[in-house]
């Protein structure tokens, strides 16, 4: 099971904020595919998650520039960032809908009927997914997706134990209902 | 209840991570099996939608368009520019773009659109860059205006080269790879020679600026080449660590789009920039390619 990288080095943070090429070049390395991971649970395309993670790693180096920063964790700030991204992109897809989180699917036609039908559990899943509050998907994609512990991602999500736990149950519950719902 | 529910919950979904199967765990809590049963079957589901196979070139694709906004924001800091805030901006730009238009019609913007460099309204179509750049509303609004005018200067050269005519250009992007006689920078191969002013240190990874004349043959000759010293007053030499270097990417930052759905963000901060290349007093001569250090 993967866990999270403990807290970062406080010279990562000084180094964000000259804006060091190597050093930047070297943060992006270590941390892109666990934000990645996180951004591709969260919004299901392929592009779209490369893109996002892109404008996370963007908006850390501009906050940087206004001397923003983590106090601790390096990895949490950025997972707080892509948080605040996907609901943005969220919330412009419900201002112009397109319906582009199902239609941006991979676009390779299955043939097996296997695949075929793998392929329909994926799309009704990430349909269902979508369709819980920002804070039920950003607990499920910490739990479920990144694989934290309960305390890594109460510590992510700035809440008590006992509060993630509930919140479990509830993203759980509601999925459960949003699952049964597309069939 | 809820709290009894939730610790037997924590206990079924480590007793499953450990490979015991969801009906296994409901027989160890009968009494709560169909409470339990919707949660631990959605709980798996949750588990498949983030077993996902990462596309293997992924990393790469987004570095150089990070890096890119790192060297400008890294500009932006050293060279702090007078901010006309608010009205007065607007008023500025506004009278700048209504002289423009009183004296030049709209017909002539829209002409300089496709001008290069050496082109008589090359220089109207500066202007306009210029005046766009001023009247941005915002910071991430005048960041993907200066994003545009980066990738044009970029396609601009190309265009010469193709063309194979000898025009002064400048541009900037990643330095992607060492060449035999020069460097790929944006995609473009450029030659240096001993005529060429090196400025910083050079090497894979970094964003350079250009400044250079596209030749009959379609090379592009440096005349100076201008790295952002990582730190003012850094050593010279600084490292170059190949390894975390972008030696795939031959992509220029130029083909990268900013994408708008994302980038209407909740964060914000300033990307301003001189368009000039002038600054860094701190010139490091360096003749040959191989200034690139060890």
């Amino acid at each position: 099971m993967p866990s999270m990288p403990k807290s970062s080095n406080p010279s990562d943070i000084e180094s964000l904020r000259r804006f060091d090429q190597h050093a930047i070049a070297a943060i992006y390395d270590r941390y892109y595919l666990e934000v990645y991971r996180y951004v591709r649970y969260r919004v299901g395309d392929e592009m779209l998650a490369e893109d996002i993670t892109s404008e996370v790693f963007i908006g850390c180096l501009k906050a940087a520039q206004v001397h923003q920063g983590p106090n601790k964790s390096l990895l949490g700030w950025l997972i707080g960032i892509a948080n605040h991204k996907v609901a943005d992109y969220v919330r412009h897809l419900y201002r112009h809908p397109v319906d582009e989180l199902l239609e941006s699917l991979p676009a390779d036609i299955p043939t097996l009927p296997e695949e075929i039908e793998h392929r329909e559990r994926r799309r009704n899943l990430q349909w269902a997914l979508a369709q819980l509050t920002n804070d039920q998907q950003h607990v499920l994609a910490l739990l479920f997706g990144q694989g934290y512990s309960l305390e890594e991602t109460a510590t992510l999500m700035n809440k008590k134990i006992q509060a993630v736990k509930a919140l479990r149950i509830r993203a759980l519950a509601a999925l459960q209902r949003k699952l049964g719902g597309s069939k | 209840m809820n709290a009894k529910l939730s610790n037997i919950l924590q206990d079924c979904l480590q007793a499953m991570e450990s490979g015991i199967s969801l009906d296994e765990c409901l027989t160890r809590y009968p009494s709560l099996a169909s409470d339990l049963r919707p949660l631990l079957e959605s709980a798996q589901a949750a588990r498949t939608a983030g077993l996902l196979p990462v596309p293997g070139n992924a990393v790469t694709r987004g570095k150089a368009r990070v890096l890119v906004h790192a060297a400008r924001l890294r500009q932006d800091k050293r060279r702090p520019r007078l901010h006309l805030t608010g009205a007065w901006r607007m008023a500025v730009a506004s009278l700048a773009v209504l002289a423009f238009l009183v004296l030049t019609g709209n017909g002539l913007i829209a002409a300089s659109a496709n001008a290069l460099p050496g082109d008589p309204l090359y220089a109207v179509k500066r202007t306009v860059e210029d005046a766009r750049l001023s009247m941005a509303s915002d910071p991430q609004a005048e960041a993907q205006i200066q994003e545009e005018i980066t990738t044009r200067r970029v396609e601009e050269t190309e265009s010469l080269l193709s063309e194979q005519r000898v025009e002064d250009v400048e541009f900037e992007g990643l330095v992607s790879e060492q060449l035999p006689d020069g460097w790929r920078i944006a995609g473009i191969a450029v030659l240096v020679t001993d005529q060429t002013e090196m400025e910083g240190v050079i090497s894979i990874g970094v964003i350079a600026e250009v400044t250079g004349q596209t030749q009959p043959n379609g090379s592009l000759l440096a005349e100076r080449i201008r790295v952002e010293d990582q730190e003012s007053g850094a050593p010279e030499g600084g490292s170059t660590p190949e390894g975390t270097a972008t030696e795939q990417d031959e992509e220029t930052p130029a083909s990268e789009q900013t994408d708008d759905n994302s980038s209407h963000g909740s964060d914000d901060g300033d990307s301003e920039e001189d368009s000039s290349g002038s600054g860094s007093e701190d010139a490091t001569k360096t003749p040959e390619p191989d200034g690139n250090s060890d």
